[in-house]
């Protein structure tokens, strides 16, 4: 077993965990953050994208032991969030999810393609949102969400 | 029209919980004291068991139990039965055959379950189950469905050594070669429809729960289904009363059609719950889901079209294998095999037709509904046949459809399969999607492309789909005394929206606004009654039965109303959630009515406080969505490589309850069509019969840069046939999807003399294509 | 989908790794973003016994263009390389291919030295930085040694790394301004691994190397002598002859993915 601590949406926090323990399973099953999901465990299908120090990363090929003395943000963690408050209104309006298991991942990749890349044009986001699998949009939604949030921004 | 109503496209009432990571899904779920389950599989595609040593699985720390096929068989859980009596080629009656749910003497397909491992962790659980001593002995399998009635084909079942299951037919086999007799062209050809899995993003989960004190199970799962569930696990596996199972599923991620009912982890943690008194969670990982779970389509089909010598279909000949897998467990292994066959005739009118269908056993999972369940096969069929009658009959594709259309004044209609269709304008479809499409400009585009070095290629399908067959479901409207109202529904949402859906329909008829209703499902304590969410039937049916229940509500309001207002029941109006008296100003709202109905002084005499209002709804024949889908293709000829440049789709569901969410199941639809025919497969190697494609490294699916907008525009025709004259939109996208798209590849590569492709076209097939062609 | 048991040591310096690893009895690992080895461990494909985690270690993390070659830390991102962190002409053709590597989100963890270590053949350092040239860095026992990108990879997740040893940086010819070069990938998916590579590098010599061959990449001598002659064009019925010889057990199809790739890799540097 190896102590870590990690600060999880601004609460920081120590555990105790088997090195071999997934960042997700650390987040789902220690601390309960149930929205980070599971959607295939290696890292193919980015449902378990979660912030880390700021950029995302894949929870379910991160082991916990590696994100001591990190900063992680779940999908819980972003209430205050301006960038995932307009992407969370946009997904709203362009009716980006149905199921929503693959949502969370999919916001934390939207909010770095809004933040990182703002003058991103449909192509280029087609491409950055390829690295997250959604199983009922055909992705229409979603990249028409991802699209108006960058406008909004460009103002 | 109202604030929230029938025909808007109002935002979902989901999103809020689901966008914040709030949602509930069955894997979310943890109770106290919960041990883990790890189901064991089967690692050879067909095999028996000489022997299992769980000895030094049980020793090993933390692990509470380890059960073979003969723990469970020792207690006697019952089947999940057979309710139809098919026949074999022979005339021999079908024979049921029933998967154990931990196998017993014999493995029948790579990831049959051979035992259950229950630890105090998911970790002990897993290196018990690698401490699992199975001592197997490997028979030979077949996977391949035109292989499994080759003579020399390993055999599944003892009993039946041409592997037939049974043999099904529709339609007037003498008629359809008099037909065939007469015809100035005959069309041939072969099709072999890729096997698929639904790869829901969220993998399956279970969790069971024994009550002793109550001697009661709970099951919290993903199901689409949770009335049927119980039902199947009192009435059938354990013989309790319905009373003793509670089935609850909360958020569900996806669902297909295959998150279905009978799935031995329902009845096994269960099972091990009350033998451990413990919970018991079982939660699928996505390796083993491929393994674990139904899959979809997979069947062999060779069709002829007969045509006079003016281009109309004289009749339509189609002999199918169905490949049900290694058994036959449930009536849903049949679903796909038998119920879609009607609409093979498509949407044309075709005078004679015939179809047999033979569903065969392969060493293989077992198959059952996945989007379409037999419909995208049927349409694919007739679809394709029309394209290939086009080029051979030298006739434009869209005008040979033109021809054979089924004009709306036919309608109804009963086609020769022995289905009635109601309603559509199909030629309407065709040349409105056409138009979308800019279908007269192509052959520029075409030329355009080619100076890029790109082949470039148009399809068009037409599809109908058979939706929400006549069987009931169950809607309940409860008032509390603030006036709110609890909308209770036997369907269950997997994310097509229904909370949004059903409160907008209430909405309608009763002028309620959003905030004052909540909508309950998937849970078989709260909900009375259901049968679940599948065949595109949620709206047509639970919508119906909600409407009524509405409806119920007004009549029963209405006397408490009029009491209030101090007039007579027969000069009420409602309009919009307000009772008028006819031709004043007096008024009341629904909601003043509602808390009311709870204080028995302000009810007339006589009358029983409360108000509570349910309806179930069955409709007496089947809905008929249809539509028209064109699909535009660039190929590299140097790589095989296909890219999707348009997508267009009209699309009638009937009345749209909701334009943004029928739009959102028609996108999702299409793009796992688009898939099955691009790049998804459940894939065995021939001689081994291993599976290939168990990881979403091997199993390929569409991904955000592989599409283009999919532009929809409606053309709804209401059906007579439900009040609410919905007809389904679930499956219509994927039905459209696979012979639209597939028929856009080949024609694509129709220059270079490319007349088939396999399914998946993936890049290396398309090139091979090309190459054969090159040398042909 | 879990991993198997393993223990883990997160390196306090690198000797304390190179400690570890010289001790170790058992499969040892070094851990760097873990991108390839964590789909690997949880699909129980790689079971290694100790995992050695250098992110703690100092000085691995370096871009050092002041010299005559560019330095690069093992531990530098894919990220980092795709915005833009190393300079130069050199720079702008590693950023161009960072950006191809899977996704942001991978590209976050995953790094260089780790991906050529791995030596997954359908990766794309591996090819990359072989057509560009230069050396590896290594680590070990008695001190540094450097070994050149020819030879290195010696097959599918082999290379020339000794089991005691640590990848620490490469060192890169720094590209004059303008120089050419072309990167081109066949992949079923984009982000995904490779289905066939083709690079092409003018530096001092041209260099063009075949990559996502099922074992290590490899140059093609008969395309670089091409080049050399002053080509600047590449068939794909060229491409295929040229590269048929080398007999990497390629079917027609995959002979031919890698022949497209390096004619339009070839294509793409002198557009």
């Amino acid at each position: 077993m190896s102590e870590i601590t990690v600060t999880i949406n601004g609460e920081t926090v120590t555990g105790n965990v088997e090195p071999r323990l997934s960042l997700a399973d650390f987040v789902r099953d220690h601390r309960r953050l149930t929205g980070t999901h599971l959607g295939c465990e290696h890292g193919v299908c980015g449902a378990c994208t979660v912030l880390m120090n700021g950029e995302p990363v894949r929870s379910c090929i991160t082991f916990a032991v590696v994100a001591d003395g990190t900063e992680i943000t779940t999908i819980e963690g972003f209430d205050e969030d301006e960038p995932m408050t307009q992407l969370r209104k946009a997904f709203h309006e362009n009716h980006a999810l149905q199921c929503g298991y693959c949502t969370p991942g999919m916001l934390v990749a939207a909010r770095d393609i809004v933040t990182r890349l703002p003058d991103a044009d449909e192509a280029r986001v087609r491409l950055e949102l390829a690295g997250n699998l959604c199983r009922c949009t055909g992705y229409v939604g979603i990249v028409n969400a991802v699209l108006q949030v960058l406008e909004e921004r460009r103002g | 029209m109202g604030q929230f109503g029938i025909g808007q496209a109002v935002v979902r009432e989901e999103d809020p919980r689901l966008l914040r990571g709030r949602g509930m899904y069955a894997g979310d779920v943890s109770l106290p004291r919960q041990s883990y389950a790890l189901m064991v599989r089967s690692p050879h595609a067909h095999a028996e068991i000489r022997a299992i040593d769980t000895e030094a699985a049980r020793s090993l720390p933390g692990v509470l139990a380890v059960y073979t096929g003969e723990d469970v068989a020792a207690d006697n859980l019952g089947v999940p039965g057979m309710p139809v009596k098919w026949t074999r080629p022979d005339g021999a009656p079908m024979a049921y055959r029933p998967q154990p749910p931990l196998a017993l003497g014999r493995v029948r397909y790579v990831g049959d379950p051979v035992a259950l491992v229950v630890a105090e962790t998911l970790d002990a659980a897993r290196d018990a189950a690698e401490a699992l001593m199975v001592d197997y002995e490997p028979l030979p399998s077949v996977t391949d469905t035109a292989r499994t009635v080759e003579p020399d084909a390993p055999v599944i079942w003892d009993d039946a050594p041409d592997n037939v299951s049974a043999l099904y037919q529709a339609g007037d086999a003498a008629a359809t070669d008099a037909a065939f007799a007469n015809a100035a062209h005959v069309v041939k050809r072969r099709f072999v429809i890729s096997r698929v899995f639904a790869q829901y993003m969220e993998a399956r989960s279970a969790v069971g729960e024994y009550d002793e004190r109550e001697d009661r199970f709970t099951l919290y799962a993903d199901v689409q289904y949770p009335h049927r569930v119980r039902q199947l696990l009192a009435e059938k596996i354990f013989q309790v009363p319905e009373q003793s199972v509670r089935v609850v599923a909360r958020d569900v991620g996806g669902g297909f059609g295959t998150k279905g009912w009978q799935y031995p982890e329902h009845r096994l943690t269960l099972w091990a719950a009350r033998k451990l008194g413990r919970p018991v969670k079982w939660t699928c990982e996505r390796t083993e889901a491929v393994m674990a779970d139904e899959h979809g389509r997979d069947n062999v089909t060779e069709a002829e079209l007969a045509f006079d010598a003016n281009g109309k279909v004289l009749g339509l000949r189609v002999r199918t294998l169905a490949n049900i897998g290694a058994y036959l467990s449930a009536i849903r292994n049949l679903l796909a095999a038998y119920t879609n066959v009607g609409t093979l005739v498509g949407v044309y009118d075709i005078p004679a037709a015939h179809a047999e269908v033979r569903t065969v056993h392969s060493n293989t999972n077992l198959t059952a509904p996945y989007r379409g369940a037999g419909r995208p096969e049927a349409t694919y069929v007739i679809e394709r046949m029309f394209d290939a009658a086009a080029r051979e009959l030298g006739i434009d594709r869209t005008e040979l459809r033109a021809r054979n259309f089924i004009p709306p004044e036919k309608m109804p209609i009963r086609t020769p399969l022995g289905l009635c269709y109601d309603c559509g304008e199909f030629a309407a479809n065709q040349e409105e999607a056409l138009k979308m499409a800019d279908y007269a400009g192509f052959e520029a585009r075409r030329e355009e492309a080619a100076k890029r070095g790109k082949l470039r290629g148009i399809g068009t399908a037409n599809p109908i789909e058979r939706s929400a067959s006549p069987s009931p479901d169950f809607a309940e409207i409860r008032f509390t005394t603030d006036g709110t109202a609890t909308i209770l529904m036997g369907t269950k949402s997997q994310g097509q929206g229904h909370e949004t859906v059903y409160k907008q329909i209430v909405g309608e008829r009763l002028g309620l606004d959003s905030e004052r209703m909540r909508v309950i499902d998937g849970d078989t304590d709260r909900v009375a009654f259901g049968i679940g969410t599948m065949g595109s039937r949620s709206t047509v049916i639970g919508g119906s039965a909600l409407y009524r229940a509405a409806d119920k509500v007004i009549e029963r309001a209405k006397p408490i109303a009029a009491h209030m207002l101090e007039a007579s029941v027969e000069d009420m109006e409602f309009e919009r959630g307000i009772f008028t008296v006819a031709g004043t100003d007096r008024t009341v709202t629904l909601t003043d009515v509602a808390k009311a109905s709870f204080l028995p002084a302000r009810l007339p005499p006589g009358s029983e406080p409360g108000l509570f209002e349910s309806a179930t709804f069955a409709p007496e024949d089947d809905t008929y969505p249809n539509g028209s889908h064109v699909c535009e293709v660039e190929i590299d000829p140097e790589t095989g490589e296909t890219h999707i440049v348009g997508y267009w789709v009209v699309d009638d569901v009937g009345v749209v309850v909701n334009p943004t969410i029928v739009k959102g199941q028609i996108h999702g639809g299409v793009a796992q069509g688009v898939g099955q025919v691009l790049m998804e497969q459940v894939a065995y190697d021939p001689d081994s019969g291993q599976l290939l494609s168990a990881s979403f490294m091997d199993y390929c699916m569409p991904r955000a840069d592989d599409f283009s907008d999919i532009a929809i525009v409606s053309n709804p025709v209401p059906t007579a046939r439900n009040p609410l004259g919905v007809k389904g939109a679930g499956e219509a996208g994927t039905v459209g999807a696979l012979p639209a798209t597939m028929n856009a590849l080949l024609d694509a590569l129709a220059p270079v003399g490319v007349t088939d492709l396999p399914m998946p076209a993936t890049p290396h097939a398309i090139w091979q294509a090309i190459e054969k062609a090159k040398t042909a | 989908m879990k991993s198997a048991k393993f223990d883990y040591d997160r390196a306090g310096t690198l000797g304390d790794a190179l400690a570890t690893l010289g001790n170790a009895d058992g499969e040892f690992r070094v851990l760097g973003g873990g991108q390839s080895l964590g789909p690997m461990m949880n699909l129980r494909l790689a079971q290694p016994d100790r995992l050695i985690d250098l992110s703690k270690v100092a000085g691995l993390d370096g871009i050092d263009a002041a010299g005559a070659t560019l330095r690069i830390g093992a531990r530098v991102t894919h990220a980092r390389i795709e915005d833009g962190g190393v300079p130069g002409e050199t720079g702008a053709y590693m950023k161009f291919v960072a950006t191809g590597i899977s996704y942001r989100s991978v590209r976050n963890r995953g790094t260089i030295g780790g991906s050529l270590a791995h030596a997954d053949p359908a990766a794309d350092w591996p090819s990359a930085l072989l057509a560009l040239g230069g050396e590896v860095v290594i680590a070990g026992q008695d001190g540094e040694r450097k070994m050149p990108f020819d030879g290195f990879q010696i097959g599918p997740f082999a290379t020339g790394l000794g089991y005691d040893e640590i990848l620490v940086a490469v060192e890169l010819p720094q590209l004059a301004d303008g120089a050419k070069w072309g990167y081109y990938k066949v992949n079923r998916k984009p982000g995904e691994f490779a289905d066939a590579i083709g690079a092409v590098v003018m530096g001092d010599a041209p260099r063009a190397v075949c990559g996502a061959t099922g074992s290590a990449p490899f140059r093609v001598d008969a395309i670089e002598q091409k080049l050399a002659g002053g080509s600047t064009e590449l068939s794909i019925a060229e491409a295929r002859d040229m590269i048929s010889g080398h007999d990497p057990g390629f079917d027609d199809y995959e002979l031919q993915i890698h022949a497209v790739a390096l004619s339009r890799a070839v294509g793409r540097a002198f557009a």
